[in-house]
């Protein structure tokens, strides 16, 4: 029985010991894994560079200070998330993954939603001065030098 | 009484990414500031807690700080 879409979002750390090249190569097996459940990918972030709240420790993997963190959002039918979730447990490089469900409106937000926006004031419009060129001769900067140095 | 800022500035959803609103609501020691304290309605101080919650589980937010 095929069950209804819902709209997703992974938010990953991955591990630090990835170099910056091959990041992106990384970014696209994940998104594999998705694509490869039937997932659509709606939008996303790089991952990126992060210092981490506190270390997290991995067996058989060591401990991490930072990770490359990322997020993709996604629909996919509601059947197929827990597959999802076996795939990234399996990844040896993801550190840590969280999937929670989201609306739509938030699915096609570029920005952290609740970004804190101050109401700019309207500024009175100011006559605009037109800035005066004034030309410097050499010989008047000669001059100001000779007396600084004779200080 | 102090009014819920997530009210008072039109947000409705919470993102446990986006650290700097949630960080404004912890205290010294990283715990969730109580909704008494920080005037957060009842609706919006739960998905605030829900938020810190996940932020923490990937490690955007301590669980504790000394």
């Amino acid at each position: 029985m095929e069950r209804e879409s819902k709209i997703y979002e992974i938010g990953y750390l991955l591990t630090p010991l990835i170099t910056e090249e091959k990041i992106n190569e990384e970014i696209s097996v994940l998104r594999g894994l998705i694509e490869g459940n039937h997932g659509f990918i709606i939008n996303e972030e790089r991952a990126k560079m992060q210092r981490l709240a506190y270390t997290i420790k991995k067996p058989n993997a060591g401990s991490f200070d930072s990770a490359y963190f990322g997020w993709i959002k996604f629909m996919v039918a509601s059947d197929s998330v827990p597959e999802i979730k076996k795939s990234f447990d399996k990844n040896q490089n993801v550190v840590r993954f969280l999937i929670t469900e989201i609306t739509k409106e938030e699915a096609l937000r570029k920005l952290p939603t609740g970004k804190f926006i101050r109401k700019k004031k309207p500024v009175a419009a100011r006559p605009i001065e037109p800035k005066i060129k004034t030309e410097i001769k050499t010989e008047e900067i000669d001059k100001k030098l000779e007396e600084l140095l004779s200080r | 009484m102090r009014q819920c800022y997530f009210c008072t500035n039109n947000i409705k959803v919470i993102d446990y990414k986006n650290i700097e609103i949630l960080k404004r609501f912890l205290d010294s020691f990283s715990r969730i500031v109580p909704a008494k304290e920080s005037g957060t309605c009842t609706k919006h101080q739960r998905k605030l807690s829900r938020a810190v919650k996940n932020a923490r589980i990937m490690a955007l937010l301590p669980f504790v700080t000394h």
